[in-house]
């Protein structure tokens, strides 16, 4: 499966036809505007028909073309577990941001990075991550007073 | 007596280890309102007039209140996205929100945006930008009767920039063109920077412009008619449209929200930080120097006229959507 | 001259202790909110008015013009270390200037900004000193019509933007296109493709959608590599030689003209512009196939042009009262705050005042040099941070940046949501360029066409009769034909290399 730019092309030529169909068929039941000459929904309608066409081409051209062309460098499994690990992390920073704030969530998402893909020794990755939690600290938050979820470090704002 | 004394005793006692045990969060049910900092949202991008009123208003509020007032943003929706968070938000003081009158009003009639403008609590109004009717100096109209009699001979012949759909500018074109029996050419921009730009560059024929925008480019324009119900202190030689004839009050105002079923202590002691803000002479002053109308409605005086604006654009929206 | 006398005096009053320390505060504060990724001088100027109240007008003018212009110095140096450009017009820094810094020529890349930035910025000062008056009404000149034009020259620029496959380029500016339509119509106010979600309804930054193309992206290609440092060479250099500013001095040069007359055009986005001559140096270039590949003349174009793009903002800004992005309009904020009204009659009453400014303006730059150049050496030996330590910084520094832009966690699962996207568009081969300049031009162009029919009742006949309007549509066509022979060119050579090889 999609090991080569030939197959690559049919596949990312299928999901932006895919695309523009949806942002079409979404165009679909834009409200009209009040006032203007062009129904607003002119512009992402012909974008997604451009998609529609632009995919189906490509995807097409894909199908059509004789040589396979060069191979994906697609990562080996390894590869893609460390992939999904870096994914996960950056997920979860996201997630638990709310609830944590961001200088807990950079605290432990810097150390189990460093641990993790580093190989570093703990205190190694505790000292980089607090040194980093606190730049943070101070620099977005008292020196240009910015608004960040803090979690349960509220009382530090 | 001694009774009473050891009941106090006690009561300071646990209040005193629970505020030290267990921090902030304990303490707020014995203070009253407010124990803790609150937060000012503001709708549009950090440092548009909104965040610029927030950020005056900022110091003076955490002084009256002896809370920290943290100025936080909610952008998008041209304001609807911080509005539907503020009516879902916790009905408990701490976040309140700043408001603009007609968006509040127009967006809830023009689609579904996450909330209603009867569901914002207002707490005070302190600022109005009246809009007007501008021309550039080199336009062959010398006051609105020329204009009017011209859009009468060449109906939708005469070009009005202004700042959005179903916005106060587009609104206010919609009711001048009613009024005056005629039609506009309505040209909606993206903002009121690009707007003033187009009309002074000569891309449209006139403008329906904010008082602070078009005090900024008095030396070129020519301001045919206020839409106020007294007459502008910036341009002082210029009738209001009631003066001519045309019963059109429209303006901007800027005040401050909070969430559905806000405690009416909440929004009492919310209301007199602002008015207190809104009345000093010397903040008075500042917003003159900009181009602002200052305002001081209380939490009543606020609700009516939303509730009046409310009626009134109802009837021109009917006109609109038809 | 007239100017010369009013400039000394500006300078006499600019060089006084007082309003020279507020320079510097600013030139401090500015590189800093430039460094970091997604500030930006906008936030900052905000935050500092109710503080700047207690100065007196000149210094506190001086001290957020400072922050302004000096935030266009530091947004290059993420754009080269790490892949992360801070606002859409660093994206071709970042292009060029990564692929330099894997090289082991950060060092260079970032001095060559820095200078660049100095000697193009100072450029767009003399031009504001010396030329206002004449060009200020450029300003005007440009109504719906002319803003389309310019607009689909930009968007000719894909042609050369696409690297191998135009197809694919083409494919990745409608994405681009179709991601800025969603949100509300931004002259009707009707919600687009939001499929019911508010969130979606605030519409989608370009900010986060860059980081996520760049910098989140870079991390999952990273981490899957096993990276242990990012860097390749083996030779690292930390300093720009001689041979680099020969090289890249004629960029610079052509990119201040270009940058400051862009600047003169309130609508025109400093990203358009910063596309626009790094596709001219690519044109100029000696040698054009280093582009894509770490080309030192393009770094130096392109943050030369943000500067002069920054001084030549100031020209409407003086002479009309006009802002040319929200920047400058919070500074506009902090001349109405002293009652101040910057248009003609401040020209004749206060002209001490803008003098002062605009030769604290020339002092500024000098300051930014001298700060930005020591900082360059250091700032380049980050390369040598191994990846795992260098990577969740990235990501943390790039999330907290994204978050700060709108205060929306929806905005970082955008960012993270892009960085899936660009990681595949590397795999398959789609080009970021086209996408991240479509991106950026949807709106302005779909807007100005717009307005164009209603002011014409409906006549495309608008954009052919209006001058300037027609000289954009003919560059257009010029830009799309040697575009396309450029390409062809260019094919027939590698096909030659390859053949040769084999």
């Amino acid at each position: 499966m999609l090991k080569t730019k030939r197959s690559g092309n049919i596949a990312s030529g299928i999901i932006l036809a895919i695309l523009g169909l949806v942002a079409a068929w979404a165009s679909t039941s834009i409200d009209e505007g009040a006032g203007g000459h062009l129904h607003p929904r002119t512009f992402p309608m012909l974008i997604g028909l451009l998609l529609v066409v632009g995919g189906a081409a490509l995807a097409v051209s894909g199908a059509v073309a004789k040589a396979a062309g060069e191979p994906i460098d697609w990562p080996d499994e390894k590869g893609w577990k460390l992939w999904l690990i870096a994914l996960a992390g950056l997920v979860l920073f996201v997630g638990l941001s709310l609830p944590l704030g961001f200088l807990v969530c950079s605290f432990l998402f810097i150390a189990a990075f460093i641990r993790y893909f580093g190989r570093y020794s703990l205190p190694v990755a505790l000292a980089w991550a607090t040194g980093v939690t606190v730049f943070i600290y101070i620099v977005f938050i008292r020196l240009l007073d910015l608004t960040l979820p803090m979690g349960p470090l509220g009382f530090l704002a | 007596m001694r009774r009473s004394n050891r009941w106090y005793h006690i009561v300071l006692i646990v209040s005193v280890a629970l505020a030290l045990g267990l921090g902030g969060p304990c303490m707020a049910q014995d203070k009253p309102y407010p124990t803790k900092s609150i937060t000012y949202l503001v709708t549009f991008d950090p440092g548009g007039q909104s965040d610029r009123e927030a950020r005056r208003q900022q110091p003076l509020l955490e002084k009256s209140l002896g809370q920290k007032v943290i100025v936080d943003y909610k952008v998008g929706g041209g304001g609807a996205l911080g509005w539907s968070e503020l009516v879902r938000s916790q009905p408990d003081g701490y976040l309140m929100a700043g408001i603009n009158i007609p968006h509040i009003i127009l967006q809830p009639l023009q689609q579904q945006t996450g909330y209603t403008t009867e569901q914002i609590v207002p707490v005070a109004i302190f600022q109005r930008t009246p809009l007007a009717l501008a021309v550039l100096k080199t336009a062959p109209y010398k006051d609105i009767k020329e204009f009017l009699a011209a859009a009468k001979d060449k109906p939708a012949d005469i070009s009005i920039g202004g700042s959005g759909t179903f916005s106060g500018h587009h609104v206010a074109t919609l009711r001048l063109q009613k009024l005056a029996g005629t039609k506009f050419n309505y040209v909606p921009f993206t903002g009121a920077a690009p707007q003033i730009t187009a009309f002074l560059g000569g891309h449209v024929n006139a403008v329906f412009g904010n008082s602070d925008d078009l005090v900024k480019h008095a030396d070129s324009i020519r301001v045919l008619a206020v839409a106020d119900d007294q007459r502008f202190f910036g341009f002082p030689d210029t009738p209001t449209f009631k003066e001519s004839g045309v019963d059109m009050v429209e303006s901007i105002d800027r005040g401050i929200g909070l969430p559905p079923k806000t405690p009416d202590a909440i929004v009492k002691k919310l209301e007199a930080a602002f008015l207190q803000i809104a009345k000093d002479p010397g903040i008075q002053e500042q917003m003159k120097k900009e181009g602002f109308v200052p305002l001081a409605l209380g939490h009543q005086e606020s609700k009516a006229h939303i509730e009046k604006m409310t009626a009134v654009y109802k009837d021109i929206v009917k006109d609109i959507k038809k | 001259m007239e100017a010369w006398s009013s400039l000394l005096n500006g300078f006499a009053a600019a060089l006084t202790p007082y309003n020279l320390l507020f320079a510097l505060i600013g030139s401090i504060a500015g590189t800093l909110v430039g460094v970091l990724p997604g500030l930006g001088p906008t936030a900052a100027i905000a935050m500092l008015l109710p503080l700047a109240s207690h100065l007196d007008p000149a210094p506190a003018i001086i001290m957020m013009a400072a922050i302004y212009y000096g935030a266009m110095y530091g947004g290059s140096t993420t754009s080269i270390l790490v892949n992360i450009p801070g606002e859409a017009s660093s994206v071709p820094t970042a292009m060029e200037g990564y692929q330099l810094n894997l090289q082991g020529r950060g060092g260079p890349a970032l001095g060559i900004s820095a200078l660049a930035s100095f000697a193009a910025g100072t450029m767009g000062v003399v031009g504001l000193t010396f030329f206002a008056p004449v060009l200020s009404r450029t300003a005007l000149a440009f109504g719906p019509p002319e803003y389309f034009a310019l607009t689909f020259l930009g968007l000719s620029l894909v042609v050369s933007l696409s690297g191998r496959d135009l197809g694919k380029g083409l494919l990745s500016a409608l994405l681009g296109l179709l991601t800025a339509a969603i949100g509300l119509d931004p002259l009707t106010g009707v919600a687009r493709l939001t499929f019911g979600s508010m969130e979606l309804m605030a519409g989608i930054d370009f900010v986060p959608i860059i980081m996520g193309l760049f910098a989140i992206s870079e991390i999952l290609t990273n981490a899957e590599k096993e990276t242990k440092c990012i860097l390749e060479a083996k030779r690292i250099e930390w300093l720009p030689t001689w041979q680099d500013i020969k090289d890249t001095w004629a960029a610079t040069t052509r990119s201040g003209v270009i940058g400051f007359l862009a600047g003169l055009i309130p609508g025109c986005s400093p990203a358009v512009t910063s596309f626009m001559v790094y596709d001219l140096e690519k044109r100029f270039s000696k040698h054009p196939e280093r582009f894509g590949k770490g080309a030192m003349d393009a770094v130096a174009a392109v943050e030369g042009s943000n500067n002069a793009t920054a001084s030549g903002g100031f020209v409407p800004l003086f002479a009309f009262g006009i802002p040319s992005g929200p920047a400058l309009a919070v500074l506009l904020g902090g001349f109405l705050m002293y009652g101040l009204q910057p248009g003609p009659r401040l020209m004749q009453e206060q002209p001490a005042l803008l003098w002062t400014i605009i030769a604290s303006m020339y002092i500024g730059n000098v300051m930014l040099l001298v700060l930005n150049l020591p900082l360059v050496g250091l700032w380049a030996r980050m390369a040598l941070i191994p990846f795992p330590i260098l990577g969740p910084m990235i990501a943390v520094f790039t999330l907290i940046g994204a978050y700060s832009l709108r205060h929306s966690f929806f905005d970082l699962w955008i960012s993270l949501i892009f960085g899936v996207v660009g990681y595949l568009m590397r795999k398959f081969d789609f080009p970021v360029a086209p996408m991240v300049l479509a991106t950026v031009l949807a709106k302005l162009m779909e807007t100005s066409f717009m307005q164009s029919l209603v002011l014409s009742k409906g006549s495309p006949l608008i954009f052919f009769t209006r001058p300037i309007s027609i000289a954009f549509i003919v560059l257009t066509a010029v830009s799309v034909v040697s575009g396309t022979l450029l390409r062809r060119k260019a094919r027939a050579q590698q096909v030659e290399l390859e053949e040769s090889d084999s």
